[in-house]
């Protein structure tokens, strides 16, 4: 019944529908309508193009389904089914819409095969995903979210530039670019995924953003703008070496940033930035290996990111409180987010028996097997960040630590967001424990040659685990974080910018307002003329009679002239075509 | 709940725990063969991967903590004194 349906556009209904219906009808269609978009990505064959054609001589292709945009598009569809399962208590209808159409236009993107398709789910992805910021009360979202549409309406033009020279030159399908030529449409093209791939240092649109979205809001965004990009950068820039250094830049960066952060959301902002370097890493080393090991990452990524964002938003939603330093004990309180916190965190830092742990390996040993050693070594060393801040400094801060009493429960955490916290942890362990049959089978560049549970393997990643912990209780004490900001690439837009942003907005607005006022009084005075043309001949200075005058409603001779070119010009139509 | 920062003994027992397991399961890696001394990648050599690990986190923590942390974190208000998020 499902075949060939598109699902990002049973996505983008369920929102619609839901945003219409009542908070009890809102939640029912939020828990169950976004399976039927899983079961339809489930159900399409490889192979499946569906097209139409559009001013006659151009062809969307709207649903195309090879074996990358497959994996991309399942991972998305089960990410905005659990997303939606968290969400559904959500009272918000437009929250419901703008989620639903965020991750509709994500696996839009991931399933377009032509450009022009491509473009217009890449922009919607952007416009819906910023009124998951604005739908934020606090007041720092509004600015956030300003910052945050700012950047993607950049992105979105880099691309748009792109696109358009190259259907100018008659390339219309989204392919591989890095043949060549290496032209504007290349780098400009290139930019924009960048951009949305959080790519240092074009990044701090991310860690700036995600913190000020909904609760909600931010887990459908832990997953979505940053893979979608990966999954474009797979599909246009495999192999394009440039990726390499920014990949391993960003997995350092983003690890080093997160060991300092307080605020929790921004420090899983930060790690979003440190895994998606792995998976730039592996698009830029360009391998079968590597770009099946940036495509298993980003599967897992999604998994793993959405579960721990979903974790620490059921602790904010239920105390109220988001910096480290004023939490504890958690574990306690919340015996099920810690277990599932503590599968994600396994997960993220490549703990044995998670999902982490056969994805992230493979681009690490590509890179090895590409000669590229100290890729590699850098890559494991980003490993320890992950492992030093989130498995060590959250478990222990968050959850174990005694408590410190600055976090009493406001509110208990609801049904429907331990169901989604538990299919979440549930989706890491199996793909841990399964890898053969529930990922590797299903990775689009060949076959994987990576086998996870070696002992070489495992005994590696137990003996980072157990080495890198002493440096942490050696230092325990100096390691708690503190309320502050943590200056990024924003702080030039943000403060010396900001000056230049100012004067060149004021000067736009009091030129806007002149020219304004000037056109109003030209229009209101012409309007008149045109209306009492005898005016012409008088002397007097044009004005409108303060008692009833028929001067003052006599119809516009522009009007009559509208209306008979109008005529004319459909009867010109309607003959040329019929002859 | 685990008090590790007060209680200093405490602490060094979970340290000396992990350090004897890193070592029990690196023990038994090398007796299966898994670590070869003349190895391409530089943590299949004997012993590189617990050295890297304890160094790596140091670089780390140094860097992050003692380091970027003087430099780069400001008061929490530190954008919002400029203006720059009290517009809405």
């Amino acid at each position: 019944m499902l075949e060939n349906v598109h699902p990002g556009l049973i996505f983008i209904l369920v929102g619609f529908f839901a945003s219409l219906c009542g908070e009890k009808a809102r939640k029912m269609i939020l828990a169950c309508c976004p399976f039927l978009a899983v079961g339809s990505m489930l159900n399409i064959s490889l192979g499946t193009d569906l097209s139409f054609t559009f001013l006659s001589d151009y062809t969307i292709h709207y649903l195309y389904v090879d074996k990358l945009s497959w994996i991309f598009g399942a991972i998305f569809c089960i990410l905005g089914a659990v997303g939606a399962i968290y969400s559904c208590h959500n009272k918000s209808a437009i929250e419901a819409l703008c989620s639903m159409a965020y991750v509709g236009s994500s696996v839009g993107v991931v399933l377009a095969h032509d450009w022009i398709t491509f473009l217009f789910f890449w922009e919607l992805e952007a416009v819906s995903s910023v009124f998951l910021i604005w739908n934020d009360p606090r007041p720092t979202s509004r600015a956030a979210g300003m910052r945050y549409i700012l950047v993607h309406t950049l992105s979105g033009n880099c691309v748009l530039f792109g696109v358009i020279m190259k259907l100018v030159q008659g390339e219309f399908i989204v392919q591989n670019l890095v043949a060549g030529p290496h032209d504007a449409a290349f780098w400009t093209i290139l930019i924009g995924f960048c951009i949305n791939a959080a790519v240092v240092p074009l990044h701090a649109w991310l860690t700036d953003g995600y913190p000020a979205a909904t609760l909600t809001g931010s887990v459908f965004m832990s997953s979505c703008t940053t893979k979608v990009a990966v999954y474009a950068l797979l599909r246009v820039f495999g192999g394009t070496e440039l990726l390499i250094g920014f990949g391993v830049l960003m997995a350092l960066y983003g690890a080093s940033y997160a060991v300092m952060e307080n605020d929790m959301i921004k420090l899983l902002s930060y790690h979003i930035v440190s895994q998606v370097g792995y998976m730039v890493a592996g698009v830029g080393i360009g391998t079968m290996m590597s770009m099946n090991g940036a495509t298993a990452h980003a599967f897992s990524h999604i998994l793993y990111k959405s579960l721990l964002f979903m974790c620490c938003n059921a602790l904010i939603y239920a105390t109220g409180v988001r910096k480290i330093n004023e939490l504890g004990g958690m574990a306690k309180r919340y015996p099920l987010v810690f277990v599932c916190f503590a599968i994600g965190a396994f997960s993220i830092s490549g703990v044995p028996l998670f999902n982490g742990f056969v994805s992230k390996m493979i681009t690490v040993t590509a890179a090895e097997e590409a000669h590229l050693g100290i890729v590699a070594l850098l890559l494991e060393l980003a490993s320890i960040g992950t492992l030093l801040s989130i498995c060590f400094k959250m478990l222990y801060f968050i959850f174990l630590r005694p408590d410190k009493g600055m976090a009493p429960e406001k509110r208990g955490i609801e049904s429907n967001m331990s169901v989604a916290m538990v299919i979440g942890a549930g989706l890491c362990t199996v793909i841990g424990l399964f890898p053969e049959i529930t990922l590797y089978q299903f990775l689009p560049f060949g076959p994987v040659g990576y086998v996870p549970y070696t002992v070489g393997h495992v005994a590696n990643q137990v003996i980072m685990c157990c080495i890198a912990v002493i440096p942490f209780l050696m230092f325990l004490p100096r390691m708690e974080p503190h309320t502050a900001e943590s200056l990024d690439t924003d702080w030039v837009y943000r403060r010396p910018l900001k000056a230049v942003f100012t004067g060149i907005a004021c000067l736009c607005f009091g030129l806007c307002r002149g020219l304004g006022h000037a056109w109003g009084v030209g229009v209101r005075q012409s309007m008149f003329l045109m209306a009492n043309p005898m005016q012409f001949l008088d002397a007097k200075p044009f004005y409108q009679k303060k008692h009833y005058s028929p001067d003052n409603y006599r119809t516009s001779i522009a009007d009559t002239i509208m209306i008979i070119l109008t005529v004319l010009f459909i009867c010109i139509f309607y003959f040329r075509t019929s002859l | 709940m685990i008090d590790l920062i007060g209680d200093s003994k405490k602490r060094n027992k979970v340290m000396l725990l992990f350090l004897v397991l890193g070592l029990i399961v690196f023990g038994i890696a090398s007796s299966c063969g898994v670590y070869e001394s003349d190895a391409e990648n530089i943590l299949e050599r004997p012993g590189m991967m617990i050295v890297f690990s304890f160094v790596g986190c140091w670089v780390l923590i140094i860097l992050a903590k003692l380091i970027m942390t003087p430099l780069l974190q400001r008061s929490e208000n530190y954008y919002e004194e400029g203006g720059d998020d009290t517009d809405a």
